[in-house]
């Protein structure tokens, strides 16, 4: 197993807003799954259902209030901050809807990013992200800017970037959400070849039915509990 | 932080994260980096100028005596008073009094000059430029009077000569004699501007003097010699002679070193105050940066939220940021160093008229080091403060699309006051070391603080108050424009402060300078006197006190004076008084003119002990209760029942200190340190200060020129050419006050122009956004207005009102006259300084109405 959620629970304290000040808002009831190596699950559910908290809770963004998670055996409440920081840029990998490319970073410069925050030789780094740009379809347009790149570009460049350092697992929040159907589905391909191709196991949060249709697990959401599908 | 994750981090990619990351953004700086370096440029220049003039008074040091000693005595000194200096000395003459001076045929020229009867080589060291030079030559040597009938040669400051259109070979009258203008002075080694606008100097040859009937028995005259020497060796061992002598000369020695001292405190008192100023302009472009960071973070938050979910440390993503704010601060400092060292060549053009020293440009690498210093220090707090909020920054931010507008800090009370406490010492540090005094440091520092704080309560209050009033009524563009000074992200405590700042200092250099001349107007005005006759002998007093009143002028007080020197206190003699380090050796040296009376005047009060009206004991074996001035107690360590022994021209008289007074020098008023009670000095050689009240011009022109014809000896010191001259001398200081000002000020524009500039793409959105639902533009004008309408309009309030403090406090506790803020200049600067933020603030606002809304939302992608 590469990462397993045991009886998560999240609640915050609403502090703002025209409700009461102080009130409890239970985010996440009683959550338990686990995802093998390799593997893919989706998460889908309605807005508000909890999959973006679940997902922060999955990626070490954010502590459980009660419950754990284990990644790869090593409980994540047990790392401090920074630990998980490290976690993350050694065995994660990340696709955002919003795609969150450093703008005045070039799209090669993007990719490399990960392996220029783990010292990786500069010559070595630059290698690797030319090779996975390659691979994305974005050979021609490593030195453009984020403002230079269309949507679909830009995820492709994030996809680089999430997959770049050879993580375990990818975390993808609604990866097409901001996508036409042509870029949407050119996504989708590349993200499942990358996920077959690497053995990277993928957590993906959709409210496309049928690219959850695609992924061998899949939990619903609904008021912060899991449901049947 | 993990030391691992920063190490981890290379050096080149650091370099070009920044470079790619300020390069993108360097716009929203440009404006407060520009008030930083104007900030540093000030405090580089100011403090480069005193060194440069701390430089002169080392390399010129000799050029300030115009010699290597000065011995002066109100008595033509005998030969023996200068046994044992060296045989190889160089030495002058000099003769030197107060006097009238007239121009024949202009009766309504009259003016009181500074006659110096010169004889010998003086000046020794240091240029004097005179029109033409060789005149000096003529009137020290006195090759004047080749024939009969031809009157001796005279030097005329350059400010008499304008005065009275005096030209080469016109004539003046200096007592009975007439003397010819052979050249113009410019410039003197060693004189002040100051002292030559009160009395201008009027050089004549030495021997001259007797025939001008001035040099009267008790006159205030002062016999000089100056000396120079070939070796040092020569003149230590003539300085030790002359102190030797002194004791039973009564003469006083002023060396080299002397001068130095005096007018190096008044330097340092002087750039002091030029270098707090000047630091109040660097805060503020201090302010800018971080409020520009602030927001600059602000708008990073999604870029270092997708950092830290990618694996970076906080470590990592705050030295990235860190290193932004440090680049910055060093272009900041190091181009404000650079115009620094512009400006401190302009300097001497506006200050160089008050050093009696030529002063020449140069570049003090200590200045750069201490600007450079403070700059760093400063803008590195004022930097590093908003960044630490990167650390905070939650990478759930790149996940949660809703959260992104909003930079959540987890910064308890406890740090936000470590920090505070932080930022307090180094400033009170930066102050300290600038003013190099503890007690001034602290009280910059603290008054600071306290503005700073009245300003942000304020900025803070307004914009609650606004809040909580939420006004329904009125069009959309007061509504909004209101609304703005308390939305999330507004800006109003940094421009509260920054344009607060800069309008107090505006309106304390104005009011200083109202008091400073309303205090004089004071003294003056009503029936005080506005003439004081000075010199005035015993036989003189009653013809002159007719020619007073005959002229219309009203007698208000005679004043006699006697003058005398300190032999001893407690037995121990003057001359061991002198080892004693804390005694001031002026005070140990110098000639006391002392009065007699049996009551207090109004500028003066006891502070300690009794007055002692009458004496009618036996002055061989009682000693005679006297008063001192409470400073010159402290000086001289006098305590009440000390003993202190006068010579008064040769007499030895016993006293015993009864009582201490305060005095208001600054009172045009007769004052004295010592007062004896009646029945002591009135058979002593004495003269008179008579104070006079003219209630006209003519009144006094006409008196002027009775003493003139008949008492060429008596000086008149008009209270209105003192006025004149204070305020010509403000005039000049204040432009200095002034730029400086004006630069602070220009920093504030700055940082409202940086503030402006940093929250442009919020500005764009909501306008965008508002123009989408239909707002007009006039609205948007209109919402603007208001904005920056309050802006302008709390901080003048504040900025004015503290001013207006400060200077109420300067005129009731130091000064102790009534105060009136002169509401005109007042609101002049107000008006002028809301225009300007208006101008800048709706100006740079408006040009958003012309971006394209397409353009917009494509750049925003």
């Amino acid at each position: 197993m590469i990462l397993e959620v045991s009886n998560v629970h999240k609640s915050f304290t609403s502090n703002s807003g025209g409700g009461n000040s102080g009130d409890v808002v239970q985010v996440l009831h009683d959550i338990s799954f686990a995802i093998e190596r390799g593997s893919s699950c989706s998460l889908v559910g309605p807005s508000g259902s909890g999959k973006t908290t679940l997902l922060g809770l999955c990626a070490g963004l954010d502590s459980p209030t009660s419950g754990g998670v284990l990644f790869e055996g090593r409980s994540l409440a047990d790392l401090n901050e920074d630990q998980r920081a490290i976690l993350r840029r050694e065995k994660m990998g990340f696709v955002f809807q919003n795609f969150q490319l450093i703008p005045t970073l070039t799209a090669i410069e993007n990719v490399m990013l990960p392996l220029e925050l783990a010292a990786v030789p500069y010559l070595d780094a630059t290698k690797s992200a030319q090779q996975l740009l390659d691979r994305v379809g974005l050979e021609s347009r490593l030195s453009h800017l984020p403002a230079q790149l269309s949507g679909g570009e830009q995820q492709r460049v994030a996809l680089a970037r999430a997959l770049v350092h050879r993580p375990v697992i990818i975390f993808a929040d609604e990866p097409t959400g901001n996508l036409d159907a042509d870029n949407a589905m050119k996504i989708t391909e590349l993200l499942f070849s990358l996920n077959a191709e690497s053995g990277t196991a993928l957590v993906l949060i959709t409210h496309n039915t049928e690219l959850a249709a695609r992924t061998q697990q899949h939990l619903a959401l609904k008021g912060g509990r899991i449901v049947p599908n | 932080m993990s030391r691992t994750s920063l190490r981890s981090l290379k050096p080149s990619f650091v370099l070009r994260f920044i470079r790619a990351d300020l390069l993108s953004s360097w716009q929203r700086f440009a404006f407060v980096i520009v008030a930083f370096a104007l900030g540093v440029a000030i405090l580089v220049a100011v403090s480069g100028f005193s060194a440069g003039v701390r430089s002169s008074i080392e390399t010129e040091a000799k050029s300030l005596l115009a010699a290597d000693i000065s011995v002066s005595s109100s008595q033509n000194l005998q030969v023996q008073a200068f046994a044992g200096v060296s045989a190889n000395a160089r030495f002058s003459q000099e003769i030197t009094f107060a006097s009238m001076l007239g121009v024949p045929g202009n009766s309504r020229a009259a003016r009181l000059v500074q006659v110096r009867g010169i004889e010998g080589d003086y000046p020794f060291y240091g240029t004097p430029k005179i029109d033409p030079q060789a005149s000096l030559e003529a009137v020290r040597s006195q090759q004047i009077r080749e024939s009969v009938g031809e009157p001796p040669g005279a030097l005329v400051d350059a400010i008499l000569a304008q005065q009275f259109a005096l030209k080469l070979g016109d004539l003046i009258n200096l007592g009975s004699t007439q003397f010819r203008v052979l050249g113009i002075i410019q410039s003197f080694p060693g004189e002040s501007y100051a002292r030559t606008v009160i009395a201008p100097k009027v050089f004549v040859p030495l021997r001259s003097l007797s025939e001008t009937g001035l040099l009267q028995r008790g006159s205030r005259v002062t016999y000089k010699r100056y000396y120079a020497f070939e070796s040092d060796q020569d003149l230590k061992s003539s300085l030790k002679a002359l102190e030797t002598n002194q004791p039973n000369f009564h003469f006083e020695i002023g060396t080299v070193a002397s001068r130095k001292e005096n007018i190096e405190r008044v330097l340092n008192n002087v750039s002091r105050y030029l270098i707090l100023v000047s630091l109040v302009a660097l805060i503020l472009g201090a302010l800018g940066v971080a409020s520009a960071m602030y927001t600059y973070i602000r708008s990073r938050l999604a870029i270092v939220a997708a950092m830290r979910c990618i694996g970076a440390t906080s470590g990592q993503v705050l030295l990235l940021y860190l290193g932004q704010g440090a680049i910055l601060a060093v272009i900041g400092t190091v181009s404000g160093a650079i115009i620094g060292i512009t400006v401190q060549y302009l300097l001497p053009l506006v200050l160089g008229e008050f050093i009696p020293l030529p002063v020449e440009f140069e570049v003090s690498f200590d200045s750069m080091i201490e600007g450079v210093l403070a700059g760093l220090l400063t803008s590195a707090f004022f930097c590093v403060v908003p960044l630490l909020s990167v650390v905070s920054i939650s990478p759930l931010h790149a996940i949660r699309e809703g959260a992104s507008g909003q930079l959540s800090t987890k910064t308890s009370r406890h740090f936000s006051l470590k920090v505070g406490v932080v930022g307090v010492l180094l400033l009170c540090a930066i102050t300290t070391a600038l003013a190099r005094s503890i007690p001034h440091g602290l009280a910059f520092s603290g008054g600071l603080l306290v503005l700073v704080v009245i300003l942000w309560v304020v900025s803070f209050g307004t914009s609650r108050l606004i809040k909580s009033l939420r006004p329904r009524g009125g069009s959309f563009g007061l509504r909004y424009g209101m609304a703005s000074l308390h939305r999330p992200q507004n800006q109003t405590t940094t421009l509260v402060l920054t344009l607060g700042l800069a309008t107090f200092l505006l309106a304390v250099i104005y009011l200083s300078r109202t008091i400073l001349l309303t205090q004089l107007t004071v003294a003056g005005s009503g029936i005080r006197p506005n003439l004081v006759l000075f010199d005035v002998q015993e036989d003189q007093r009653d013809e002159v006190r007719a020619l007073t009143t005959t002229n219309g002028l009203t007698i208000a007080q005679e004043v006699p004076i006697v003058t005398m020197r300190l032999v001893s206190i407690n037995g121990v003699d003057n001359l061991a008084l002198r080892a004693d380090s804390e005694i001031p050796q002026w005070t140990l040296r110098r000639e006391y003119r002392s009065s007699y009376r049996d009551s207090l005047i109004e500028s003066e009060n006891v502070i300690s002990g009794e007055l002692i009206p009458k004496f009618s004991g036996n002055i061989q074996s009682d000693a005679v209760p006297v008063s001192v001035e409470e400073g010159i107690a402290k000086n001289l360590k006098l305590k009440i029942n000390d003993g202190v022994v006068f010579d008064v021209q040769g007499l030895q008289i016993r006293t015993v200190i009864k009582s201490i007074r305060r005095v208001d020098w600054r009172r045009i008023q007769t004052n004295f340190f010592f007062l004896f009670p009646q029945g002591v000095l009135e058979s002593a050689p004495q003269f008179y200060a008579i104070m006079t009240h003219s209630p006209s011009i003519s009144a006094t022109v006409n008196l002027q020129q009775g003493l003139l014809e008949k008492f060429g000896n008596v000086s008149a010191i008009d209270l209105n050419l003192i006025l004149e001259t204070a305020d010509q001398i403000f005039a000049k200081i204040a432009t200095a006050i002034k730029f400086l000002a004006a630069i602070t000020a220009l920093s504030g524009l700055l940082v409202l122009s940086g503030a402006i500039a940093t929250t442009r793409s919020t500005r764009v959105r909501e306008f965008l956004l508002l123009r989408t639902v239909g707002a007009t533009r006039s609205q948007l004008v209109a919402a603007t207005i208001v904005e920056f309408m309050l802006l302008a309009l709390c901080s003048c309030i504040v900025g004015l009102g503290a001013g207006i403090a400060a200077a109420w406090g300067l005129s009731a506790f130091y000064f102790a006259i009534p105060f009136s803020p002169p509401l005109i200049p007042l609101l002049s600067i107000a008006t002028g300084v809301t225009l300007l933020v208006l101008i800048i603030g709706t100006s740079s606002t408006i040009g958003l109405l012309r971006t394209n809304a397409v353009e917009v939302l494509r750049g925003e992608g």
